[in-house]
């Protein structure tokens, strides 16, 4: 449960700093489109393990996407007012 | 003139929205609340004691009902589970219900208070208190306004992805609009799933023409699309039901293995021949509403035939309704889905004070629709907390000997809104709001002393049992009232970004 979370954490973290506006505001320069596609593939990829993870300790593969989809709400929420901060 | 998509999408976001906006703000906090609909009941019944479910249950339950429902029509005993703590029989007799709830000791029958309970949110929000007199169609309506709303506020989103974690705090407006986005974003699927199930749910009521097309009515369409058991015969020959349910019990172990599986059992003329008992599974291993059922005769315990398969539409159906209802779900998922559908009403909440502020910025000459919309805005969004809150107070504070109790918890719910409402409309603006709010938190501060004049030994039964219900509860009412207070004096001091309707007292004549 902790591992999906966590993977879905930093799935939108990165997901979010492959947007020019957020990574100008976090590193203060601008986003170099390399680092941009990588930041994008990680962070789909963790997106889709962190599915994978939930998948594992629910009890059954329906209630598990209900589970990722929640969690995955509540995630972005929790990071936009991390943002909002900076 | 051509044409714009994306202008008629915003007009029909912001009219859908507007028009039921507040009827869809009170429909989506008062079924968030349903969410812990048991965990609220216990609350709301401080008499109802710790009890976990184990096997001499049922004997003992069958003991209760072979002393008091003798000849009845149908037997029912609910098993207790960590969200109700209820353990309660039911006999039916002569279509007349009597229950009754049993405590952890030998032969203790509770008498918990009259009360409306967590039930009440769950009623009102899909009936508005108007059953039969057309609240279920309206609360449809709503869904679907809501979900036309939900889907012509994707199409309002101009940088959808560009925007999606951006929230700024600097000023009230624009952080009042990317909340908006932001929240409508993250709960879409929630809205989506929430709107449609509630539809599903009464698919059948709100297609009656169909229905009678194709059934010739809405309740041979039902019976048609999930058949029940065979009707029994109540002249059949007269059998004393089981007095140990051990016999069923060992066939139920063996097909659902493990603790606590059972959570209903029903007895159906327990004392004819034919007589049959239906065991209901736990409901939080499936998505769908239907758990699984066994069906056993009532008076030798044998296996009897099951249910006959219901259609692929009606199985559609109730997963769309176990996903409604989510009991499914465990703690940590009812949490979440509760803070989702928190954020679904702020979503609606900030859409309304949104269309507000907007037109008060553009607009000179205030308009009477201004001043109604700010108003209803008022005893909605403020008002409808103090009314639930005031709700909570009742049913602490009422004579526990009244009678019709549980109507008159009720009736505080709705005599307290129709005075927010009066309240909003007599008062400045502002000061309705910061009023409302401020007394929603003096409520929510009251409530967990009240609880503790009254009976002190609550909340000690509560620590040492570890009864986190109650203390959640508590907890959760106090950071409410937390909350309300920190807004209500942030309102207070903020002067110039929130604009008011200035309308003149003899215009409105």
């Amino acid at each position: 449960m902790l591992v999906s979370i966590c993977a879905q954490v930093f799935g939108l973290i990165f997901l979010s700093l492959s947007l020019d506006k957020h990574f100008k505001s976090v590193f203060k320069t601008a986003l170099p489109h390399k680092l941009s596609v990588w930041l994008k593939s990680t962070g789909w990829l963790l997106i889709g393990l962190s599915l994978f993870f939930v998948g594992l300790f629910a009890i059954t593969p329906s209630i598990a996407v209900v589970y990722w989809l929640a969690i995955l709400s509540g995630n972005i929420i929790l990071l936009a007012l991390v943002y909002c901060r900076l | 003139m051509k044409p714009d998509f994306r202008k008629s999408m915003i007009w029909l976001h912001t009219y859908s929205g507007l028009v039921i906006g507040w009827l869809l703000f009170s429909i989506f906090l008062t079924g968030t609340l349903s969410y812990f609909n048991p965990e609220i009941t216990q609350w709301m019944k401080p008499e109802l004691v710790h009890v976990s479910s184990t096997q001499n249950m049922v004997n003992r339950s069958l003991t209760e009902l072979h002393k008091k429902g003798v000849d009845a029509d149908t037997w029912r005993i609910y098993l207790p589970s960590e969200r109700t703590q209820l353990w309660s029989i039911q006999w039916r007799k002569e279509g007349k219900r009597h229950n009754l709830s049993l405590g952890p000791e030998q032969g203790q029958v509770l008498s918990p208070r009259a009360s409306a309970g967590g039930n009440f949110f769950r009623t009102f929000h899909y009936t508005l208190q108007l059953r039969g007199y057309g609240g279920r169609y309206i609360a449809g309506i709503a869904a679907m306004f809501m979900l036309v709303a939900v889907f012509s506020g994707i199409f309002t989103h101009r940088r959808f992805f560009r925007d999606f974690f951006t929230l700024r705090l600097k000023k009230l407006s624009k952080t009042l609009t990317e909340a908006h986005a932001i929240v409508g974003v993250v709960t879409i699927p929630f809205c989506i799933m929430i709107c449609t199930s509630a539809i599903m749910i009464y698919v059948i009521m709100y297609m009656p023409f169909s229905a009678e097309h194709y059934a010739g009515g809405q309740r041979d369409l039902s019976r048609a699309l999930s058949p029940g058991l065979v009707n029994l015969d109540k002249s059949a020959s007269r059998h004393i039901p089981l007095l140990d349910f051990t016999v069923v019990g060992r066939q139920v172990q063996s097909q659902w293995p493990g603790q606590k599986q059972i959570r209903r059992i029903t007895f159906e003329q327990p004392f004819s021949q034919d007589g049959r008992i239906i065991v209901e599974r736990v409901k939080d291993l499936t998505l769908s509403r239907q758990s699984k059922r066994l069906i056993f005769s009532s008076h030798s315990g044998e296996p009897l035939a099951g249910y006959p398969n219901a259609s692929k539409a009606t199985q559609v159906r109730r997963v769309f309704f176990g996903l409604h209802e989510a009991h499914f779900a465990d703690i940590s998922l009812r949490w979440l889905l509760f803070l989702l559908g928190l954020l679904s009403s702020a979503l609606i909440a900030t859409g309304l004070i949104i269309w507000l502020n907007k037109r008060l910025e553009k607009v000179k000459q205030h308009h009477i629709g201004h001043f109604i919309v700010e108003r209803l805005n008022i005893a909605a969004i403020s008002g409808l907390p103090l009314t639930i809150v005031t709700f909570f107070v009742g049913n602490r504070v009422l004579n526990t000997a009244l009678e019709n109790r549980a109507s008159i918890e009720v009736d505080v719910f709705l005599w307290t809104w129709l005075t927010c409402l009066f309240h909003s409309f007599l008062r400045p603006a502002k000061k309705a709001w910061v009023e409302q709010l401020l007394i929603t938190s003096l409520g929510c501060y009251l409530l967990p002393i009240i609880d503790l004049y009254q009976d002190s030994q609550r909340l000690k039964n509560a620590i040492f049992d570890g009864n986190l219900t109650y203390l959640t509860f508590n907890l959760f009412v106090l950071f409410t009232g937390l909350i309300f207070m920190k807004t209500a004096f942030w309102l207070r001091a903020k002067n110039t970004l929130y604009k008011t309707v200035s309308l003149r007292v003899n215009k409105l004549c």
